[in-house]
């Protein structure tokens, strides 16, 4: 389990997609339950980078499969 | 003519009654707002706010105009469209004009989406809110005789559940590679979308229409309800679609670069099935994979308007642009019928290469279903693509247009019919038979080898035997659904034709008919030959090639027997 801190962007791209830029301008693809009000917001996100994902989203970038999420 | 005039009136009927209660229930992500006009000046206004537009800008604009406006898109934050129902559209567009908080006010122009559509097809009430169907040339195809029957795609995606606008959809069991998941349904909602995109229920009167409606959907579980999956779950999803025969396989979905996938991509373009993927959503140069392989169309993504979508990969790898939408404008999106993940389903826009690709998929089902072989349906694709001819890493060889590539496969026929009239013409000719036995053999010849194409422009009944005349007698086994039959060597040979010949060949009556058969059947295999536009199975790369030609000239020699066997009853007759 890992843990990654970024902005949290909802991308309006195919049912929608979840997107955390990180600091360093890393954009990683989350993949789990997220409540839409944290959109936009700073979060902390602990989980699960899964190796070789491929997905609809298509933002390029690694996937992180989400176990929790919180305000940072 | 009974059932088109009911069709019509069934039609009328319905949009009057749109007229009268409002608009058809379109949910999407914004909220329903009354949409058709009710008085003289009531209607719908488009609101561009200043960038960066707050709530309190909003309410201020809405003080001004008297009326409740929403977000286009609530989740964007700088993108601040709004729109709403006013009384008085003029009224209130001069009262916007002088806002400076606005930057473009504008009428929603929404009226025209209930015009009937040309021809009476389809009869989909949200058909007309299609612009993406419309944008791909889906409409002129229609009215070719194929709608994809026979074809078969593998939607190697999420799912696919069976919505009510795929009710009359032929959709096959399918299975899930997803650990956990037995079921090939969607428990996600974009697998049903593009699904829905290639072969939604179409002219059934309700909801939307699709790109290929007779085609066949063979549902392929390899996305998580996340909408993820890893590269074994997606390659044995892959794998599994060729065992089933899938056709076509459409994968709206990508990442990283993986052996696993490309080989069982190689080893499905080696069977024959034609492989569409999608070029990513980064936004950026550089196409996700496997829509970046040589062995995949792949598609980038264009808006109402036919530029390319902000959120669409692009550079090399990127084969075709097809329509995706752009939610930025409202009506943008790819309007199609999925689950609403509350247990029903809804009508939705999506935006996304995703949404592109099954365009693609769709088209190359329509395609295929005409009889051509994958890769002249391939060649034809992406030759017929509207653009400048140049490869562009934004557009790759133009945007797709199915009514082009369509009329390419009609210049097929004609170059056929004219190939196989001359065929009998030479022939006959060289045996020095009467003129009237070359004329009536040479309509015939022309017929078997490119069908009387030139009647599928004419307003006639949806009659199967019409089909028939119109398309070339190898073609048929298209029409009578057993599409598989026009890769069988057998069928792609002199069989038929000297079957023919020792039996309808022996009378004078029906000799013209087996002496046509022969000139046309041989003219369309040396013509399958030449463009590669016929491709029989099982025979080894090369191979196939040889074949054709060899039965081609069988046909010949039956030619040549039949015109002497006349020539010598007609010395007789002297």
């Amino acid at each position: 389990m890992s843990t990654f801190e970024g902005k949290l962007t909802y991308e309006d791209l195919g049912t929608g997609a979840w997107v955390l830029e990180t600091s360093d301008g890393e954009r990683i693809t989350l993949a789990g339950e997220i409540p839409r009000k944290l959109a936009g917001s700073k979060v902390r996100v602990q989980g699960r980078i899964v190796e070789g994902a491929m997905g609809f989203a298509m933002v390029g970038g690694r996937t992180v499969e989400v176990n929790s999420i919180s305000n940072s | 003519m009974g059932r088109q005039l009911g069709r019509l009136a069934a039609l009328v009927t319905l949009s009057g009654m749109v007229f009268a209660l409002g608009p058809a229930p379109v949910e999407r992500h914004t909220p329903q707002i009354p949409a058709v006009s009710t008085g003289s000046g009531a209607g719908t206004v488009v609101v561009d706010l200043v960038d960066g537009a707050s709530e309190q800008d909003l309410q201020q604009i809405e003080q001004l105009i008297g009326a409740d406006l929403d977000w286009v898109h609530p989740l964007a934050i700088d993108e601040a469209l709004a729109q709403g129902f006013v009384e008085d559209v003029p009224l209130a567009l001069s009262r916007l004009s002088g806002s400076a908080l606005v930057e473009v006010a504008e009428p929603e122009m929404v009226l025209e989406a209930f015009e009937l559509p040309a021809e009476n097809f389809p009869n989909d009430p949200l058909y007309a809110k299609q612009w993406h169907l419309k944008a791909m040339g889906a409409p002129e195809a229609w009215s070719a005789t194929s709608r994809g029957e026979g074809v078969i795609v593998a939607v190697v995606d999420t799912g696919v559940s069976k919505v009510e606008d795929l009710e009359g959809t032929k959709i096959l069991k399918g299975a899930s590679f997803v650990p956990g998941t037995n079921s090939s349904a969607d428990d996600q909602g974009h697998g049903t979308h593009v699904a829905g995109t290639i072969a939604q229920t179409t002219n059934n009167g309700k909801g939307v229409a699709g790109v290929a409606p007779s085609a066949t959907i063979l549902p392929v579980k390899v996305l998580s309800k996340y909408g993820f999956g890893n590269a074994a779950w997606i390659a044995s999803g892959i794998d599994y679609a060729v065992d089933e025969g899938a056709d076509v396989i459409n994968l709206s979905l990508g990442g990283g670069y993986s052996s696993v996938i490309h080989n069982a991509i190689k080893k499905a373009r080696s069977e024959g099935v034609i492989v569409v993927a999608a070029a990513g959503n980064s936004g950026r140069r550089g196409v996700g994979y496997p829509g970046a392989l040589e062995e995949t169309i792949g598609v980038s993504a264009t808006g109402p308007g036919g530029a390319i979508a902000p959120y669409s990969s692009f550079g090399k790898g990127v084969d075709i642009a097809a329509p995706g939408g752009d939610k930025r404008k409202p009506g943008g999106g790819v309007l199609q019928n999925t689950i609403d993940g509350k247990g029903g389903d809804h009508y939705v826009e999506y935006q996304g290469t995703s949404m592109a690709t099954p365009h693609v998929a769709g088209a190359a089902a329509v395609l295929l279903g005409q009889g051509s072989a994958a890769d002249a349906v391939e060649r034809l694709l992406l030759s017929s693509a509207r653009g400048d001819g140049e490869w562009d890493e934004r557009y790759g060889h133009g945007q797709l247009d199915l009514a082009a590539a369509s009329k390419g496969e009609a210049r097929y026929d004609a170059t056929r019919f004219a190939l196989g009239a001359v065929f009998a013409l030479l022939i006959a000719q060289l045996a020095a038979t009467r003129r009237r036995f070359q004329l009536k053999s040479a309509v015939i010849a022309g017929w078997a080898a490119g069908g009387l194409f030139f009647l599928d422009s004419l307003p006639l009944p949806d009659l199967a035997i019409l089909g028939l005349l119109t398309r070339p007698v190898l073609e048929w086994p298209a029409l009578l659904a057993l599409p598989g039959w026009i890769h069988f060597p057998l069928w792609l040979s002199a069989l038929v034709p000297g079957l023919l010949a020792f039996t309808l060949g022996a009378f004078r009556q029906t000799r013209p008919l087996a002496f046509g058969l022969a000139c046309g059947v041989g003219a369309h295999l040396l013509h399958g030959a030449a463009t590669s536009t016929l491709d029989p199975w099982w025979l080894p790369v090369g191979l196939g090639t040889v074949w054709l030609v060899l039965n081609a000239t069988v046909c010949v020699v039956l030619g040549l027997g039949l015109a002497g066997a006349q020539k010598l009853e007609e010395a007789e007759q002297r």
